[in-house]
């Protein structure tokens, strides 16, 4: 599986998702669509990664998805391969501020990349979720582009310059 | 950090010229990078990586290059139930090619010229204001036959009319779809970066290069 080598981490600005945006503010309400099936943990594992290695703060969660205001709706599908998670802004609050994203996840297809189903799986939830709060693809963590076939911790945990952008922005 | 591309001053200026010359007022020369980010505003992907040359040829349905002719709104799919929340409505757009070249695989996959390709976008994103945008860039193309495909809970697929009933449906791979105008000195991605691609292809920073590398493939040449 590939392993890409991006421009350094230390060189990424804040924010660097592809639309420039940040969340609403820094505490992180979630829900899950009601067609979420698979693997129940994997939002509660990125939920807590992110409100345990940063600043952000993990709001409520509100169960089946029903308010397009909740900041994070999480999902499963098929994705037209070779697609395995995406992130989409739904709603701004302006430019700049998103209000909701969507985070879809393809369970088959992130289970065929190799054998390590478990980590992977949390690795493309870490990655999207990073993306909801203004992160860009960098190298050797978990916004690795594109995704990296490893069971390795550092690929489901941000890296320490992507936590000191959102500390700095939500702290 | 996305590597922007350096615009090349003297295509630009001979571009210019040209254009005067002409008396054409398009904006020919306007970059594509600009394009590709207001086309990826708010969309990220992760996605398994095309691989070598030689491992994208054989996982790969199409390989062109030609020029963006056209953007218009995208594939729909008719879900049910609750799945009909709204949150997969208007999520891709539609990117009419006229095809100048095949690099690889099946040349009857183009339809009178054209291949027509679904692109992700976020449910905000006007394709009309993308179409208007459009700097007809000339496109490198990595495509998947997705006329098929269907996401979990949807039942039909709904083509754009302006989509050719008899075109398939082509998904280009997120490290397959390459842009580049002649006041481009590199060519840009709407979701990745050159840097991403394996190190197997040797750094490509153009679609001349990235083309001539598939050619070569073609030829025995293939890593």
């Amino acid at each position: 599986m590939l392993v890409a080598s991006p421009p350094p981490a230390s060189a990424n600005p804040f924010p660097n998702n592809v639309d420039r945006s940040v969340a609403d503010n820094a505490v992180h309400d979630w829900c899950k669509r009601i067609t979420w099936s698979y693997d129940t943990a994997i939002p509660p594992y990125a939920m807590g990664v992110l409100g345990d290695t940063t600043a952000m703060v993990v709001g409520t969660n509100h169960g089946t998805c029903q308010d397009n205001r909740i900041d994070v709706w999480w999902d499963t599908s098929s994705l037209p391969t070779p697609v395995v998670g995406r992130r989409t802004c739904f709603s701004y609050v302006t430019t700049g501020i998103c209000n909701s994203s969507t985070l879809v996840l393809d369970i088959p297809d992130i289970d065929a990349i190799g054998p390590y189903d478990y980590d992977m799986r949390r690795q493309v939830a870490v990655h999207e979720l990073g993306h909801s709060v203004g992160l860009g693809h960098s190298s050797g963590n978990a916004m690795n582009d594109p995704v990296t076939n490893s069971p390795d911790l550092k690929y489901r945990r941000y890296s320490g310059h992507d936590i000191a952008h959102i500390n700095a922005h939500y702290g | 950090m996305r590597p922007f591309p350096v615009k090349s001053l003297s295509a630009t200026l001979a571009l210019a010229l040209a254009v005067s010359a002409c008396g054409h007022e398009q904006d020919e020369a306007e970059s594509a990078e600009e394009f590709a980010q207001q086309l990826a505003l708010g969309v990220d992907l992760s996605y398994i990586g095309m691989g070598s040359p030689r491992q994208m040829i054989a996982e790969s349905d199409l390989v062109a290059r030609g020029v963006l002719t056209d953007v218009f709104e995208g594939v729909e799919y008719e879900y049910e139930g609750p799945a009909d929340d709204g949150r997969y409505t208007g999520i891709y757009l539609t990117f009419e090619v006229a095809v100048e070249e095949v690099l690889a695989g099946d040349e009857s996959l183009v339809r009178d010229g054209k291949v027509y390709v679904m692109v992700d976008k976020a449910n905000p994103t006007s394709p009309r204001d993308l179409a208007a945008a459009n700097p007809r860039p000339e496109v490198l193309l990595v495509l998947l036959d997705h006329t098929q495909w269907l996401p979990d809970h949807a039942s039909a697929v709904i083509r754009p009319e302006r989509m050719p009933s008899d075109a398939p449906i082509f998904f280009a791979r997120p490290d397959g779809l390459w842009l580049q105008t002649p006041s481009d000195q590199e060519m840009v991605s709407p979701f990745t970066t050159t840097e991403a691609l394996d190190p197997t292809w040797g750094r490509p920073r153009t679609i001349d290069e990235m083309a001539e590398v598939v050619r070569a493939c073609r030829q025995g040449d293939c890593p």
